[in-house]
């Protein structure tokens, strides 16, 4: 199944368990792309090393990453997305089978 | 199979959205019906839980609905370990006891605690995936 993943949690413990349903699934062998929102994207530039360690991991498990766009990213949180590779959200909602929001 | 995926605090609205969802489903359909509790959503596998009666009590009646309609509930253990939903064999295994040092048995008859990846191989089979 084509998921992707929105993930617009605000604290740390909704974020971990968005992400690993993430890699969970992608593991067993759903197509897996994820949308990191303002708060994962915040926490990423506060260098919260075990978010970071998991988003470097993605690639792994095949699974695609974007970030949601929102003026409130400093440019700080932004630089940090593009070292990780991560870019800002073109994705097409209708080009998957569901769409999770947690 | 049709999938309810639970992932909303019992509290909120999406999550009342979800029984009246179900409600409807069970009673318009004959398919077979797997509900999910992940993250905020392990709270409606707690036994353990009172309000005063004249509030809404969404948890009982998501465990009274489950016992009506003789269906269970899969609960994914991780996230119900951290909101304090667990069973007997996890609560020994990983040493959370009551005040009698008796192992912590807070999940609801119908309920099972299981991996992600029962999730993961119900959606492989899935008709139709609602998630609230």
């Amino acid at each position: 199944m084509k998921i992707q993943i929105h993930i617009h949690a605000d604290n740390d413990l909704l974020c971990h368990e968005a992400l690993s349903l993430a890699f969970a699934l992608a593991s067993f062998d759903h197509e897996i792309s994820i949308c990191l929102g303002r708060y994962l994207c915040q926490r990423m530039n506060d260098g919260h090393d075990k978010f970071i360690n998991m988003l470097k991991s993605l690639p792994l498990y095949d699974i695609h990453a974007v970030y949601e766009h929102s003026a409130a990213l400093t440019a700080d949180t932004l630089d940090k997305m593009n070292q990780l590779g991560i870019s800002a959200n073109t994705a097409d909602l209708t080009d998957v089978d569901s769409v999770f929001y947690l | 199979m049709v999938i309810f995926l639970l992932t909303s605090n019992p509290y909120t609205q999406a999550a009342q959205s979800a029984l009246y969802k179900l409600r409807d489903h069970i009673a318009t359909n004959t398919d077979d019906v797997q509900i999910f509790l992940y993250a905020d959503a392990v709270q409606f596998a707690h036994r353990g839980v009172w309000l005063p009666a004249d509030s809404a009590n969404p948890i009982q009646d998501f465990q009274q609905f489950l016992v009506e309609h003789k269906l269970n509930a899969q609960v994914c253990v991780s996230a119900a370990l951290a909101r304090g939903v667990t069973d007997e064999s996890n609560a020994k295994r990983h040493a959370l006891t009551d005040g009698a040092s008796r192992p912590l048995d807070t999940l609801h008859e119908r309920c099972q605690l299981v991996g992600l990846g029962e999730l993961a191989m119900l959606l492989h089979n899935a008709d139709k995936v609602y998630q609230f």
